[in-house]
Order: structure tokens, then C-alpha cells, then sequence
């Protein structure tokens, strides 16, 4: 084996026996990716509404309304419902009573109370409530009117229910929706979070991992490898193919992971295969950059927990892009996450082709071959500091 | 100043010492010699308080000394065989900060910390961060904080083990003058000549328990007081070694084919004899090198080991 | 006592001096408000209050259900709408090309396809920026041709019940605008949570105080390693004063460090957590909760580095099933569970300490925070011990 590569075989080997890696680097993003799709993938921005107070008709017809239009209803007690609102865990809730519910049946008037929870979402939940009632009460006010012109309540049902059969009524139709929800369509319940997860956890770890360079230079291991007949072109050169190795076992073991235990569609498995291993080379050439400026292996470790982080979250790792302000989505394609979410988003929601992604792995590779050629020039710096 | 007695620690199945006793008075530096792995650190362990043993006493003037308790352990300084000093601190600092653990406060306290850091030899590096000290350097200021409280007892674990002979001789020497100062001095060390230079009397270990202790002559009578005489030359040896087995002081010769050697009882009286009896002989002889018993031959005769591996 | 504060005044001073404290308990989380501040920013903001929109509509002149629909639109209470007027084959450019809200167009002969009974559709055009607005505005379109559906149902069942052809028209107007029989009343409720910006500042803080308190207790198996811990022993001092001494460092840091990320956060993000009082019972109940938890780590673990990676699985874990990131639902146990967790029970706590509530009020996260504090050190008794104190 040349020595370039049993620099990078020890790397990798050193970096799977130590256990503490483990849990962040395999079993803790896949949780993440788990806990994301469970908490948005299915459902995320549909509205709340509890419905409190004893069983009726009226309660029945308006949990029927609201679910019609896509709101979730649960039914609680009154102080379940108060307690939901105030951590906002639903956003809209109804009171009704028990003479609310005789006054809906005998055809009176009723006032129902509603209560809107603090968050910003409420307000639009509120409208569908609004909505709702209306509906709701417009089917009594139809019963009222024929009962006002003279037609007994039983026929003016029968009347209604023919009539709402036969007759073509006005409806609503959202012909085009706007371009964040065109964006999503065709995704999975945990695609976009795998994809997400994959490019965070990926450049998080390289960065974090950066420390073994340090300890390397520290307990003279580096030392006693230049002393080999190996020149500090390979070790270099090593270093930086086994910080790649790392990233590639890692993000190819999230992909694989989340393609097996959470069904997550890649796409081209090639293209996200090739997007992936760009990106691999960013990270490791981050990561020696990191490893190479500094020289406190805890001050290390918090610039790569703080910049991994950062960066991720720039990078639309947190938040998809999509929902970004202007300047903000235009400084996110300074980080290669970015680049890499938008050609893996290609790739995973519109079947992108290798012609689609050029551009973005272009970019990439630039990245790479950019910070690599520093990221070699200052090791190579920091190896003559170790000696 | 301190008295063991019957102590005893098993770990698990492991009996690491078994009812060792002995006793240090004022002023006396006593050693503990033994190979690596023969209970030495243990010892010291109970001694200082950091473990409890399973059976028997310490007593450190008059007081019993238990990893609960705290008054036997004003009167000790411990100095670790591994570093222990605090790397983000200063050599000043961390003598403040131990010696302020041990009571001392005040105006005291940085008198006693500037006396150690001359005697240490660290006065004008005081005010760097003890990471960026050489080793010999931190070792220094390992021991220095174990006297900065001025100990009736100062117990030393292997002081010297990976120090430069420079500074390896330094701490000796300051060894030598606190036990005449009045210091007991409780000394571990797997280097016989340490325990030859220093110590007053000294007990043998292995395997967890004293083989023998006394002074260094008391130990090496235990040899039976011979030595060996080692004759290089050519000639004819045959007929020398027949003629020296004929001496009385000789007890034994053997030939190796380039020399003799001798086992003899009271080297230096017998040489001329024996020089002259192999000339006689026919031996042309080109050195001769008297070998007098030491620690290291007293470890041997009791244990069958070697000292050092 | 002394030897306390000795050992507790040397960790700061050495704590202070690694510059490791720094970045972990104050750059690091302040980096990442500021930068999740800014990536959760496009996804709504801090206020309940509907900002003014712009509504890009076209109808036939004349038609007067049509104007009735935009009528409603224009005339809401609850928001500020404008609506423009443009020919039908423009609503849609116009409406991306502005950046309104929604586009709606009515298609012509509404009113009289809705007063024969015939098909009729209006078709809206969401504006790009999906703002919370425009899902306002869809609900209301949709509630207003509700109404005008219910008026032709209404009318068609008159005839079918044999009511002459005359009265049907008014019959119809009474079924869609009558007096509504069931009205709303509407309150607020008492707010409890904090906003996005403050359930981030919270939120971080309390994950990162995780890490911060770490530096305390899980200390004791840094100084094994650095052999200190022999001569800590050694000196006349006793074993529960060197692991309190840590556990007051520990405390110490968290509290500072808590404390100046809610400031800072506070003050970088324009959020309020209410009254200062409980604003710091619960930063110490916190900090009690999280301290004990390194206790129960340093009995777990055997090394320094063990420890750090212990500790970091336990603060991600806790941190952001207790909301540090995003709010975490669940239901039944799961729920049960999120309420117990400390970090979790500290953003609740300033959720309603920021809603203007009292010690009383808080009194609940502040239970689950010393029930978590006491169960840690009970905990921490009975474990065997692995590491740090052995």
C-alpha cells in the first residue's frame, strides 16, 4: 500500500473505533431526520382547532366543516383547550355549551366563544373557523327561510337536500399556487429532511473531526510519520483523502440509511451519489483547513460545532431556502450546502439529469479544489510547526 | 512520625499489599525499593489518605489517617509519581491554590510560595503557564507544592522516574537537606543507587509485602557478606583456578573461557593474594574488577528476581 | 468552607483562561440565534396582527355578486386589504409581477350563472411570497361564495317545494345575507409562549447551558487525568468538598452564561421574558436541573472524553425535544414525556414569565425543574460509580 493511502486507511480506522462517534455521527442524525418528518413532513402548517364543551349536533357539523377544509379538530375539556392554547399546541379554540347546541337544533341564535391562540398562524386558523360557522349557520338560515315562507321543516330538509343535488353552484378553485409550494411538491415525508440532514451532519462532523489533526500534531504521531521516508506532499495529500473518506462513509451511510428505514427517494442514486461526493471533498478540505489554523483541540472543536452549525443553518439546513428572504438566499450560496441542497432538490423533486446539475457541481468542485489547495498549504505550514 | 501497621488492600482477588508495617521517625528518610508492580504506589496511596485500606492503621503523628478524615493530612505532602499541577495555571499560582487548601492564607502563604520557588529553582519563571514549561521544570514544581506546607511527613512516589540526570540530582540533594531539617521522608523508588544515596533504612517490596528492611549494610549482610572478584587475562587458566580454589578466603571459582570469576569472603583483603597465587600459576593477568554486594544482589538473594526488568 | 471557595475561585480562574468556556457557552449559541433568527425569519413573523394586502381582482362591470365578493374582501376587519382592479387575462401576471397577496377573478356572468343555478367558478392566483395574508384572504373568498351557493340551493329547494317563482328571489337573499344564526365572540388567549425570536433565544440557552454546567462536575475527570485529583486527596480537605466545589463551578458558570445569553438575546432580538424576578428563578432552577445532570454523567462515565460526548448526546437530546430548534408536539405519553424535560419546562416557563406571568404562574416548569434536579442527585447516589469519584 503506498503511503498516501495507509495515512488515510489509519484516519478512517482511528475515526470508526472510536465509539464516541458513533452516536453523531450514525445514530443521531438518522433520529433527527425521524423526528423532522414525524413533526413536518406530514400535516406541517395545517392549521389546529380544538372544539370544547359536551357532544351536539352543532359541535358535529362544525368538526365536519372545518375538517372539509383541511383543518385538524380535536375535541377536549375547556381547560385542556386553554392549556393547549396557551403553549400553542392548537391554534384556534371554540367553546360551546350545552345551550348553544339546543340553540343550534331549535333553529335560534347562538353565540359561540372563540379563542385564538398567540401565534402568528392562528390568525389565518381563525378565518377558516370564521368560514366554518358561517357554512354551519348558513344551513340553518336556509332551513329558516323556506320555515319563513311556509314549507314545513321536514319537507324543506328533503327540498334542500334535492337542491344541493341538482342545482350547480359557484365554487372556489386555486388555479395557481405560489412558487414555495410548487417547490415541495412531489416530496416524500422525510426527503427533505434527509437531504438536509445529510449535507449538516456531513460538513458538522468533518469540521468536528478536524481535532484528530491537532492531536496528531500534539502527540508527535505527525512528527514520527515525517521521519518515515514519506514526503509532507503525501502526508498532506493522505490527510486530506482520509478526512474525505470519513465524510463519504458518513453521508453514504445517511443516504443508505434513510433510503432503507425511512424510504427516502434519492433520485438518480449516481447524480446524489456524485453531488454527495463533492460535497465530501468540501468538507474535508474545511476540515484540514480547521485542523491546520488551529492548534487548542477544545477551541477546535467549538469552531467546528459553532461553524458547522452556522453554515448549515446559512446553507438552508435548517430552514429550506426556499423560505428565505432575499438577502439572506443570496448569501446562502456563499456555503456549499446551498449548492448541494439545490442539485440535490433537482435531483430528488424534479428528476434533474446531469446536464440540470452542472452548474451547481461546478461550483462545488471549485469549492473543493479552492479550499483544498489552501487547506494543503497551511497543513503543510502546520506540519513544520509540529516538528 | 509515622506508624503503619498490618495494612492490608485487595482488589478483588488481587491481594496488592498484605499486611505491610513499618515506622518513620523525624528526620529519617525510609525507602521503599521494589520493582515496578510490587505494591510501592498502594502504599503510599493509604499512607496519604487517597484510599481505604482494607485492614490495619496509618498513624501520622499520633493522628490516624483515613481518605475521610482531614487532620492527619495537614501534617503530610504528597508528591505524586504522575504530574499533578494544574497546566492553565502558573507556578505560582498553583502553589497559592494548594497551599490555601492546606490553611495557610495571607501574607504567610506568599512568603512560603517566593522560599519554594528559590529552593524549586523556578523564582524567575513563577509567572508562566506551567504548560509551557520543559519537563524537569514541572517536575520540580511537582514536588515543590508538596513542601510548600512544610510536612512533618513528605512522601515522595518514584520523584525521579523520566528526569533528566541534571535535575534528577537537584531533587536529591534537596531530599538530603530537608530530612536534616528534620523532615521524615517516606521514599519510593525502583533506582537502588537513590535508595543507597538517600535513605536511612529501607524496606525490600514485592509482591505486596516487605521481604526484608533495615539499613543498607543491615540488608547486604543478608547476602552473607561475599564478593566477586573478576579476573581477565589469557594463560593457563586451568591450573590458576587450581591453584586459587587452594586460598582459604576463596569459596568458588568458575571459568568462562576468557577470565575467572570468584566468589570470595572479604574481597579487598584477599585481592593481593589471589592476583599473586594466579600469576604463579601461569595466568597473565590483564584486569581484575572486585564486585561488593549492593541492593540490587540483596533483591536477588531474597526474591530470585531481578530489580529492574 | 474555605476550601470550597478556593477550589470554587481556581476552576473560574482556570475556566476563564481556556478560552474553550467562552466559545461554547456564549459565541457559539449567540451564532446560532442570530443565524436561525435569520433562516426562521421568512417563515412568519412575531405578531398575531395581519399586515395590509394587496388583492389583484378582476370582474365584469355590472356584476353584482362579483362586487359583492370583492366588496367583502375590500371591506374586512380584521386586515387592511386593497383590491385593483385589472382586465381578467392580466390577473395573474399582475398578481406575481407585484407581489400581491392574491389574485381572484370572477368569471363573467357570475351573478347571473349563480341566480340560474348554473356552474360558475372563481379562480384565485396565490401571490409568490405564500404569505399568511393570502391564506386569510382564500378563507374568506371561499366563505363569501359559500353564501352564494347556500342562496341558490335555498331557492332551487323553493321551488321544489312548490313556493311561487316570485318569492324565490328574496328567498334566496334572506338564506345568503339573513342575520347569521351563529356568531363568533372572540378573546385572546392568555399567552403562554414565547415568540419564534424568543422561543430561540430560550431555546439555545437552555442547550447550550447543557455544555456550560459540563465544565463543572465532569471537571473532576479532567483533573484525574491531569493527576490533581490524587493530590486534591490528599490535602486536608474531604471528598464532598472537592465534587461540591465542582458542582458549584458548574452552577456558577450556567447561571452567568444563562444569564448573559437572555440578555444578550433579548437585546440583539428584541424579546422580552417578563419580570427579571422569575426570569431568574427559573434560570436557577434550570442550572440546579442541568448540574445534577452531570452528576449522573460523572458516575457513567470513565473519561474526560467519554464525558464530553455523554454530555453532548444528552444536551442535543434534551435540547431539542425541549423546543431549542423547533417546537417539538407530541400527544399521550410522548406528551407526558416533553413536559418533564428540564429545558423543555425553562422555554415554558419564559413563555408565561414573557406573557406577564407571576412566581405563582411558574410554578409548574419550576416543580418539573427540581423534580428533574432531585432526581439527578438521587440518581447519582445510587448508580455505581465508574468514573470520577472511584
Amino acid at each position: 500500500m503506498s503511503p498516501l493511502l495507509a495515512i488515510a486507511a489509519v484516519e478512517l480506522r482511528r475515526f470508526l473505533r472510536d465509539r464516541s462517534n458513533i452516536f453523531f455521527v450514525f445514530i443521531f442524525p438518522l433520529m433527527l431526520i425521524l423526528l423532522l418528518g414525524s413533526q413536518f413532513g406530514a400535516g406541517s402548517g395545517q392549521g389546529k382547532v380544538a372544539i370544547a364543551g359536551p357532544e351536539s349536533g352543532l359541535a358535529s357539523a362544525l368538526a365536519a366543516e372545518l375538517r372539509s377544509a383541511g383543518v385538524a379538530v380535536t375535541a377536549s375539556g375547556a381547560d385542556a383547550a386553554r392549556a393547549d392554547l396557551s403553549r400553542g399546541r392548537t391554534d384556534v379554540a371554540l367553546f360551546l355549551d350545552e345551550a348553544d347546541g339546543q340553540a343550534y337544533e331549535a333553529g335560534r341564535t347562538a353565540e359561540l366563544g372563540v379563542v385564538m391562540a398567540s401565534q402568528s398562524s392562528a390568525q389565518a386558523v381563525l378565518q377558516q373557523v370564521r368560514t366554518a360557522v358561517q357554512a354551519v349557520s348558513l344551513g340553518r338560515g336556509q332551513l329558516a327561510a323556506l320555515a319563513g315562507a311556509g314549507v314545513p321543516e321536514a319537507n324543506a330538509r328533503q327540498a334542500l337536500d334535492r337542491a344541493a343535488a341538482q342545482t350547480a353552484v359557484p365554487t372556489v378553485e386555486i388555479v395557481d399556487t405560489n412558487e414555495v409550494t410548487r417547490a415541495f411538491r412531489g416530496l416524500g415525508r422525510f426527503d427533505l429532511g434527509a437531504a438536509q440532514q445529510v449535507l449538516l451532519f456531513v460538513f458538522l462532523s468533518s469540521l468536528t473531526g478536524a481535532v484528530t489533526l491537532i492531536q496528531g500534531r500534539r502527540f508527535g504521531v505527525v512528527g514520527r510519520v515525517m521521519s518515515a521516508p514519506v514526503s509532507s506532499g503525501q502526508v498532506v495529500a493522505g490527510q486530506a483523502l482520509g478526512r474525505f473518506a470519513i465524510a463519504a462513509v458518513q453521508g453514504g451511510f445517511i443516504m443508505a440509511g434513510t433510503a432503507l428505514l425511512f424510504g427516502v427517494e434519492w433520485g438518480n442514486l449516481w447524480l446524489s451519489a456524485l453531488v454527495l461526493v463533492l460535497f465530501c471533498a468540501v468538507s474535508a478540505a474545511a476540515a484540514m483547513i480547521i485542523g491546520s489554523v488551529i492548534d487548542h483541540d477544545s477551541a477546535a472543536a467549538g469552531v467546528g460545532v459553532g461553524g458547522g452549525l452556522v453554515l448549515g443553518g446559512l446553507g438552508g439546513c435548517m430552514v429550506p431556502p426556499e423560505f428565505f428572504p432575499d438577502t439572506l438566499a443570496a448569501i446562502s450560496y456563499a456555503t456549499p450546502h446551498r449548492w448541494a441542497y439545490d442539485a440535490l432538490a433537482a435531483i430528488q423533486r424534479r428528476g434533474g439529469t446531469l446536464g440540470d446539475i452542472l452548474p451547481q457541481l461546478g461550483v462545488l468542485a471549485a469549492m473543493a479544489a479552492a479550499l483544498l489547495l489552501l487547506g494543503a498549504w497551511l497543513l503543510r505550514r502546520s506540519l513544520n510547526r509540529a516538528l | 512520625m509515622l506508624a503503619v501497621h498490618s495494612l492490608t488492600k485487595r482488589f478483588g482477588e488481587l491481594t496488592a499489599v498484605d499486611g505491610v508495617s513499618f515506622h518513620i521517625r523525624a528526620g529519617e528518610t525510609y525507602g521503599l525499593l521494589g520493582p515496578n508492580g510490587a505494591g510501592k504506589t498502594t502504599i503510599i496511596s493509604m499512607v496519604a489518605g487517597l484510599i481505604p485500606a482494607n485492614d490495619g492503621t496509618v498513624h501520622v503523628a499520633g493522628r490516624p489517617m483515613t481518605p475521610a478524615g482531614t487532620e492527619a493530612k495537614r501534617t503530610i505532602g504528597l508528591v505524586p509519581q504522575e504530574l499533578a499541577i494544574y497546566p492553565d495555571l502558573t507556578a505560582r499560582e498553583n502553589l497559592l491554590f494548594f497551599g490555601r487548601l492546606q490553611g495557610i492564607t495571607g501574607k504567610e502563604l506568599t512568603r512560603r510560595a517566593d522560599e519554594v520557588l528559590e529552593l524549586i529553582g523556578l523564582a524567575d519563571r513563577a509567572g508562566d503557564l506551567t504548560k509551557k514549561y520543559s519537563g524537569g521544570m514541572k517536575r520540580r514544581l511537582n514536588i515543590g507544592i508538596g513542601l510548600l506546607h512544610r510536612p512533618g511527613l513528605l512522601i515522595l512516589d518514584e520523584p525521579t522516574v523520566g528526569v533528566d540526570p541534571q535535575s534528577r540530582n537537584a531533587i536529591l540533594e534537596s531530599v538530603e537537606r530537608l530530612s536534616v531539617e528534620g523532615m521524615a521522608v517516606l521514599y519510593t523508588t525502583h533506582y537502588m543507587e537513590e535508595a543507597e544515596r538517600l535513605c536511612d533504612r529501607i524496606a525490600i517490596i514485592d509482591e505486596g509485602r516487605i521481604q526484608a528492611e533495615g539499613t543498607r549494610d543491615e540488608l547486604i549482610t543478608l547476602t552473607g557478606g561475599v564478593d566477586r572478584i573478576n579476573l581477565r587475562g589469557g594463560g593457563s587458566m586451568a591450573r590458576a583456578a587450581e591453584a586459587l580454589r587452594a586460598l582459604p578466603a576463596v569459596r568458588r571459582v568458575d571459568s568462562d573461557g576468557t577470565g575467572l570469576l570468584l566468589t570470595v569472603s572479604d574481597g579487598p583483603t584477599a585481592l593481593a593474594g589471589i592476583v599473586t597465587g594466579a600469576g604463579h600459576a601461569g595466568m597473565s593477568v590483564t584486569s581484575v574488577e572486585v564486585v561488593r554486594p549492593d541492593l540490587e544482589s540483596v533483591f536477588l538473594h531474597l526474591t530470585g528476581k531481578a530489580l529492574r526488568d | 468552607m474555605r476550601g470550597l471557595w478556593t477550589m470554587v475561585a481556581n476552576d473560574l480562574r482556570q475556566r476563564i483562561r481556556d478560552k474553550s468556556v467562552f466559545i461554547f457557552s456564549l459565541i457559539v449559541p449567540l451564532a446560532l440565534m442570530g443565524v436561525l433568527s435569520l433562516v426562521f425569519g421568512g417563515l412568519g413573523g412575531d405578531t398575531v396582527e395581519l399586515k395590509p394586502a394587496t388583492v389583484v381582482a378582476s370582474a365584469d362591470d355590472g356584476d353584482r355578486l362579483g362586487a359583492e365578493l370583492l366588496g367583502a374582501v375590500e371591506s374586512l376587519q380584521t386586515m387592511d386589504v386593497t383590491v385593483r382592479r385589472v382586465p381578467a387575462a392580466d390577473v395573474r401576471a399582475e398578481t406575481k409581477a407585484s407581489g400581491a397577496d392574491l389574485g381572484i377573478i370572477v368569471p363573467a356572468g357570475f351573478t347571473q350563472a349563480v341566480l340560474s343555478g348554473q356552474a360558475a367558478s372563481v379562480q384565485l392566483i396565490q401571490g409568490d411570497g405564500g404569505t399568511l395574508e393570502a391564506g386569510v384572504l382564500v378563507s374568506v373568498v371561499q366563505g363569501v361564495v359559500d353564501q352564494f351557493a347556500a342562496g341558490s340551493v335555498t331557492a332551487a329547494a323553493g321551488g321544489l317545494s312548490g313556493l311561487p317563482p316570485g318569492e324565490l328571489g328574496p328567498l334566496a337573499q334572506q338564506a345568503a345575507a339573513g342575520p347569521a344564526l351563529l356568531t363568533l365572540t372572540e378573546e385572546r388567549a392568555a399567552a403562554e409562549q414565547l415568540s419564534l425570536r424568543g422561543t430561540l433565544v430560550a431555546g439555545q440557552a437552555g442547550l447550550f447551558l447543557m455544555f456550560t454546567v459540563g465544565f463543572g462536575v465532569l471537571g473532576l475527570l479532567a483533573e484525574r487525568e491531569q493527576g490533581t485529583l490524587a493530590r486534591l486527596r490528599s490535602m486536608p480537605i474531604t471528598g464532598t468538598t472537592v465534587v461540591t466545589a465542582k458542582a458549584c463551578t458548574g452552577f456558577i458558570l450556567g447561571v452567568v452564561a444563562t444569564t448573559v445569553l437572555l440578555a444578550a438575546g433579548s437585546w440583539f432580538f428584541g424579546v422580552s421574558f417578563g419580570s427579571p424576578a422569575v426570569v431568574a428563578v427559573l434560570i436557577l432552577a434550570v442550572v440546579s436541573a442541568a448540574t445534577s445532570l452531570t452528576f449522573v454523567v460523572a458516575r457513567l462515565v470513565r473519561t474526560a472524553e467519554q464525558a464530553n460526548v455523554a454530555q453532548s448526546i444528552l444536551a442535543m437530546v434534551l435540547g431539542i425535544a425541549g423546543g431549542a430548534f423547533f417546537p417539538v408536539q407530541g400527544t399521550g405519553f410522548a406528551a407526558t414525556l416533553l413536559d418533564l424535560n428540564p429545558i423543555g419546562a425553562f422555554i415554558r416557563g419564559l413563555g408565561i414569565s414573557a406573557g406577564g406571568g407571576s412566581l405563582r404562574d411558574v410554578a409548574g416548569p419550576v416543580a418539573v425543574m427540581a423534580a428533574f434536579a432531585a432526581a439527578g442527585l438521587l440518581g447519582s447516589r445510587l448508580l455505581p460509580d465508574r468514573g470520577a469519584q472511584a
